[in-house]
């Protein structure tokens, strides 16, 4: 330590980066002038004599100074030695200072207290040997501590308080929020419930699109399941609302197809004067009030269940008519757009998918008064009925026993039910044409041949039996109530003609059956010639034109009575 | 089993569940009154003053901590029957328990039949297609009804 303050006191006589001028080379110096000085032209003797003169006087003063400095020098070196002194004092003091708190911490630490400790201490004391306690401090000190301390406290009472107040509000906002949550879900399981007490069919769904992947309740509103082969099986999902709670119903369509409320209208047109005039039309609005009524008497969501499968029915219907009709097109079913069209002769059928709303919005003008209005509502309701009975025995059908695989080969096509709507109200209205027209042709037949009027009467009333409905099979009468829809008619005229000789008697059977597509005739003669007991066949033909059949009996009757 | 003593067992499950949930609800709100009113007391212990309404605030106070732990107890107790009821249905054990606690509370519900299974089955709406049917017979005889008034006349 001493020796670098005398290092420093040698410095400051001489400054070692200082240049000396006279050193330096002549290469050197003059460019150096010049860069002080400017251009050796600009130099005057005058100017350089004052400098010279200023740089004499400057060196005479700092001889002054070295000269009072050499006066000084005895009182600068007691001086220093003073200085060295103090730091050997200060040096000596610190270090023992060091001593005394490393032993104290060696109590606690003692490691680090020996790490520190001077190794004359460490000889003769023994680590820890030191220990200390709190002094109380009294007067100004404590009252200061006391002071800071409260404040100190009241401020950590400040922010638990706050933080309290803070929890409370928060745990507040949780169970109100928590609370509106239960309520929506009370809403949400109630208004399930009530549509599971109203007798429908809920399913498990998986709820695809939106962000959650999650399950979802479903319901069957469609008819699917029993008996319907629409592709819209008729599912929907009950979705949760995210404001109450309240159920949503979510149809699940496969196609996307927009989907307007319409209904099957059914209209009568007869020929008046060679021109077709609407007779009747078919009362759809008795449908819709009756929906509105249900959806009146009963909750949001089992009135909307009702309503889809209304019109999901009436979709189907109209669908099914449609695709029935396309068959027919060599009976005078006409497909014309939305509209079936069934030529009958003296009436066309139309039936059309309209509207709801254009049906409703007839409030205004009411249901026309016409005279067949009554037979169109006939047609529609046998016709919804047919569909009805279509979907049960669709149903029965697949009820079967399951097969042995081993038994059956799989894949084995199962009969299709074939659908029939039309078919069924065409072929009986045909029927019966046919009917009526033989019945005339046998009266004028048999007035050709008796030429008695009253002869004619007696055996039209007596003679002439007309039995109907043969091909319903009796056992299975009890069963299924449809049997006589679903099975083409079958009649039979039973005549018994006395010869005009009167000798014997001739039996003619007549049967008129559909064919199994329903729509087409075919007519059966058998002729026998019964003489006491005896009965011989004389004629067994099959005609399919009423004019063929009328030929036949004139020829035969004419040779045979 | 009959349907209706499934509807009401049904009722009764989703009653009790929603009953678990409220008592949530109420835990937390219980607990936001303890701390509020735990702050109010620590503010007027703080300040050394008006002693009766510190003790009013000190058994509000244990009021709210008493609900707290027994909405706490009570929703879990029912959670774990609930669960219990779940399980008895998955796996229809037979209690002698169940038995005694159905003829209490008399209903016709088998509390211990087995109600769910292992594997996904879609019931069928099968009768649908029926009830149109009684639905249009009826307006059929509606309308066959009208004629024979109209027959009358």
């Amino acid at each position: 330590m001493l020796d670098i303050g005398e290092a420093l006191l040698k410095e400051d006589d001489q400054d070692q980066y200082l240049i000396d001028n006279s050193k330096l080379p002549l290469s050197q110096l003059i460019p150096k002038i010049v860069a002080e000085r400017g251009r050796f032209e600009d130099l005057k003797e005058d100017e350089l004599i004052d400098e010279i003169l200023e740089n004499h006087q400057q060196p005479t003063k700092e001889t002054t100074v070295q000269e009072e400095d050499q006066e000084d020098s005895e009182s600068f070196m007691k001086k220093k030695m003073e200085v060295i002194t103090a730091v050997q004092t200060a040096l000596n003091e610190s270090s023992l200072l060091l001593d005394l708190v490393s032993l104290l911490i060696s109590c606690t630490r003692p490691a680090a207290g020996s790490t520190s400790m001077s190794p004359h201490l460490k000889q003769h004391a023994k680590l820890g040997s030191l220990n200390c306690d709190d002094i109380s401090t009294n007067g100004e000190v404590a009252r200061l501590a006391e002071e800071n301390k409260e404040r100190h406290s009241t401020v950590g009472l400040g922010w638990k308080s706050d933080a309290l107040d803070v929890a409370s509000k928060r745990l507040l906002s949780a169970s109100e929020r928590l609370n509106d949550e239960v309520l929506k879900e009370k809403m949400y399981w109630d208004n399930i419930l009530e549509t599971l007490e109203a007798n429908e069919v809920l399913l498990k769904l998986n709820s695809k699109g939106g962000l959650s992947n999650s399950k979802e309740i479903g319901v069957k509103y469609g008819f699917g399941d029993s008996g319907s082969t629409y592709f819209d099986r008729g599912i929907a999902i009950l979705k949760k609302g995210r404001s109450f709670g309240e159920i949503h119903f979510n149809r699940i369509n496969n196609i996307q197809v927009d989907r307007d409320e319409k209904v099957v209208k059914v209209s009568i047109l007869s020929k008046v004067d060679d021109e077709y005039t609407l007779t009747g039309e078919s009362n759809s609005r008795n449908y819709l009030d009756k929906l509105k009524n249900f959806q009146m008497n009963h909750t949001s969501i089992v009135g909307e269940i009702e309503r889809a499968r209304f019109f999901i029915f009436e979709e189907e219907f109209f669908h099914q008519l449609l695709k029935e009709a396309t068959e027919l097109i060599s009976y005078q079913v006409q497909v014309d757009g939305n509209k079936i069209v069934v030529d009958l002769g003296e009436e066309i059928i139309e039936i059309e998918s309209v509207l709801a709303e254009t049906q409703l919005d007839d409030n205004q003008v009411p249901h026309k008064e016409l005279s067949h209005n009554q037979r169109a509502d006939y047609i529609t309701i046998f016709l919804r009925l047919m569909l009805c009975a279509h979907f049960r025995s669709n149903l029965e059908n697949k009820r079967h026993n399951p097969t042995a695989l081993t038994v059956h080969p799989p894949g084995t096509p199962k009969q299709k039910v074939q659908l029939n709507l039309l078919r069924p109200l065409i072929g009986n209205y045909r029927h019966n044409k046919h009917l009526q027209l033989l019945k005339n042709i046998i009266e004028m037949l048999i007035r050709n041949i008796y030429l008695d009027d009253e002869k004619v009467a007696e055996i039209m009333s007596e003679h002439i039996k007309l039995t109907r409905h043969l091909a319903e099979p009796k056992s299975q009468k009890n069963q299924d109530p449809f049997i006589r829809c679903k099975t083409p008619p079958v009649s039979e005229f039973l005549l018994e003609l006395p010869s005009r000789s009167g000798a014997f008697t001739l039996k003619v059977i007549i049967t008129v059956s559909a064919t199994s597509s329903f729509c087409g005739l075919q007519v059966r003669l058998r002729m026998f010639k019964i003489l006491d007991k005896d009965s011989e066949m004389l004629l067994d033909v099959t005609f399919s034109d009423v004019r063929d059949v009328q030929d036949c009996l004139s020829w035969s009757w004419n040779r045979y009575l | 089993m009959s349907s209706e003593g499934h509807l009401f067992y049904i009722k009764q499950r989703l009653d009790s569940l929603h009953d678990i949930d409220s008592k949530i609800a109420e835990i937390l709100r219980n607990l936001a009154n303890a701390t509020k009113k735990l702050r109010e007391g620590e503010e007027l212990a703080s300040r050394n003053e008006d002693l009766p309404k510190l003790a009013e605030i000190k058994s509000e106070f244990k009021h709210y901590t008493h609900n707290f732990y027994e909405n706490l107890s009570d929703a879990t107790i029912s959670l774990r029957k609930e669960i219990k009821l779940l399980d008895n249905q998955i796996s229809g054990v037979y209690h002698l328990d169940s038995v005694r606690k159905r003829e209490q509370s008399m209903t016709k519900y088998e509390h211990s039949d087995i109600t769910i299974i292992p594997i996904n089955i879609n019931k069928k709406a099968t009768n649908l297609a029926n009830n149109k049917l009684k639905q249009f017979i009826k307006d059929a005889d509606l309308l066959t009804d009208d004629i024979d008034e109209g027959m009358k006349d």
